[in-house]
């Protein structure tokens, strides 16, 4: 155990010199910060009492209505955004963590040392689930900040909807790590992006009229991983209540379809010439 | 019991798209034994460095077996008691020299205390004490191939797979490898070392394997290749073409030499009695004769040259 740990810090090290996922990082934690600063600043101005005699009552209510309403959807916005930055960031943390040993030539003298290579890659795996963890822990410091700051109180709904999403960006991860293995890692991260069971289930209707294309595009979706469910920014604009069944169940779900994953991963590379 | 042992490995790249399989090893058969300095030589492409790779376990094996300390080929447990040097060492860049070895001692579950002993004696013996704060990106190619072989040695290993070991270095540096091999084999190391500097080699190693194309030509002692690829030589003076034709009829070789010597190579000491016969019989004088002095090129480019033939 003692080496996975040490791999897994050597990776949390390497992060610190990847310019991609860095920047990726930044990106997504700047544009969630001027979000929320957004969206306070709408909301301060709803609540602004100044307008009273300026402006008609009913003008008034329209005016306040609609930068309430504005300063909502930011909040909402803001949740995409932390949403989408997450599963970007954990696929340019999860695709390249062999690619980049593999071209920076280190696996040769790391792989000599006395690691079997599911330490190593259990290691690699649990530094890339630490970083996702960071990003999730600073961008739940500001959707929470942020929504405590507007409204006073946050809602149940809110902390569901924002303790599902790391699991969320560790589905989309390890899917693109497995990919990764099999075909280069730009084209990897794409491809797991993309290749949701979403995208099955819209093929599998535009395909109906051939039977067996059909059949094999809805057997894909019911195998291909389901990332949007993890994704709950319509039951946030909607104000629904969300049931604590839901994160629980979707939870189990990634954890289980990522070890299923990491199992997939391991295989591949157990087999795999590594220098 | 021999520390590495292999039976028919063999290693096929590709050949799936069009064209046959790239045959880097071809049913290789080696046995170093302990304490040995064993020198794995050969040309370019020879597949010397995908053979050291499937003894560690980085390439798998087409077919073939082989085991290292009686373990088979990628057990961890054997790399426990292997220092490796790449051919073409590449560090983590960020790091510097000192946490660099540190974190390898770590993966070989040294001890705080253990690793920090270890690693100042590493630092001296491949002299990069001074270097020791140095990221390594920073580090120039024969820095950067002193620190692969402080970390190959980090763990006072038992056995040393070194792959083209003063490539990247300057004279001295050679020389102060070639001192710290000869030290290790003196405190009873195995060395396996892949090379084409055969000079440098020749004098540290006791045991040699020649390959070429991934195929093994010849393996044994020093001692028993030179004996092998040694054979005799008598010079004479300029011969006519009789003589010529005569020697040549024996299998021996004649060399013209620009003084206008003659230089005939004879396997054994019968044919060299045989050559000496014939110079005397056609009146041309026997200027030396005597066992030929060979050195480990001598070998290699004689077993290549039958290769070749």
């Amino acid at each position: 155990m003692r080496a996975v740990f040490l791999i897994a810090w050597d990776q949390l090290a390497d992060f610190r010199h990847r310019r991609l996922v860095l920047a990726l990082l930044v990106a997504a934690v700047s544009l969630a910060l001027v979000l929320a600063l957004l969206a306070q600043g709408m909301s301060a101005v709803s609540k602004r009492t100044e307008f009273a005699g300026k402006v008609s009552d009913e003008e008034r209510m329209q005016l306040q209505l609609g930068v309430g309403m504005g300063s909502y959807m930011l909040q909402t916005a803001l949740y995409l955004v932390v949403f989408i930055g997450g599963s970007v960031v954990s696929l340019a943390t999860f695709c390249g963590l062999i690619s980049t040993e593999r071209t920076r030539g280190t696996l040769p003298w790391v792989l000599s040392k006395p690691i079997t290579r599911t330490q190593f890659l259990l290691g690699k795996w649990v530094g890339a689930c630490a970083m996702i963890l960071l990003y999730t822990a600073v961008m739940f410091a500001i959707l929470i900040g942020s929504t405590w700051l507007t409204e006073k109180s946050v809602p149940a709904r809110m902390y569901y909807a924002c303790s599902v999403m790391p699991f969320g960006f560790l589905l989309v991860g390890s899917v693109g790590a497995f990919l990764s293995t099999l075909m280069p890692p730009v084209l990897a991260g794409v491809v797991a992006y993309f290749g949701g069971a979403q995208l099955f289930h819209r093929l599998a209707d535009w395909a109906a009229p051939w039977r067996w294309l059909d059949y094999l595009l809805t057997g894909l979706h019911y195998v291909a991983p389901s990332y949007d469910k993890f994704n709950m920014y319509l039951d946030l604009l909607m104000g629904k209540e969300i049931p604590l069944s839901r994160p629980v169940v979707l939870a189990a779900y990634a954890v289980a379809y990522s070890a299923l994953m990491f199992l997939l991963t391991t295989l591949v590379f157990q087999r795999r010439d590594v220098a | 019991m021999p520390v590495i042992w292999t039976e028919g490995l063999t290693k096929h790249f590709g050949g799936r798209r069009g064209g046959g399989p790239v045959r880097a090893v071809e049913q290789l058969s080696l046995e170093v034994a302990e304490g040995r300095a064993f020198a794995f030589l050969g040309p370019n492409a020879a597949g010397k460095t995908t053979t050291i790779y499937m003894l560690l376990g980085l390439r798998r094996p087409t077919s073939g077996r082989g085991e290292v300390f009686g373990l088979p080929l990628g057990s961890a447990e054997a790399r426990r008691r292997i220092g490796f040097l790449p051919e073409d060492m590449r560090p983590k860049g960020y790091y510097t020299v000192e946490k660099m070895l540190a974190l390898c001692g770590r993966l070989h579950g040294m001890s705080e205390t253990a690793r920090a002993e270890r690693v100042e004696r590493v630092l001296s013996a491949v002299g990069l004490e001074e270097a020791r704060r140095r990221r390594t990106s920073r580090l120039s190619k024969g820095m950067v191939q002193r620190l692969g072989l402080a970390q190959a040695l980090l763990s006072d290993p038992d056995l040393l797979i070194l792959d083209e070991p003063t490539s990247n270095l300057d004279p001295v540096g050679r020389r102060d490898m070639i001192r710290l091999l000869t030290d290790l084999k003196g405190e009873g190391k195995t060395i396996f070392v892949s090379s084409h500097v055969l000079s440098e080699v020749e004098s540290v190693c006791d045991d040699v394997a020649i390959v070429a194309r991934g195929r093994l030509l010849r393996q044994g002692s020093l001692s028993e290749l030179a004996a092998e690829a040694g054979g005799y030589e008598i010079t004479t003076r300029a011969l006519g073409e009789t003589a010529r034709d005569n020697i040549a009829q024996l299998g021996a070789s004649l060399e013209s030499q620009p003084n206008g010597a003659t230089v005939v190579t004879a396997a054994d000491e019968a044919t060299q009695q045989r050559v000496v016969a014939i110079l005397v019989e056609a009146g041309h004088p026997v200027l030396t004769t005597g066992k030929r002095q060979t050195t480990l090129e001598d070998v290699f480019f004689q077993i290549l040259g039958e290769e070749g033939r």
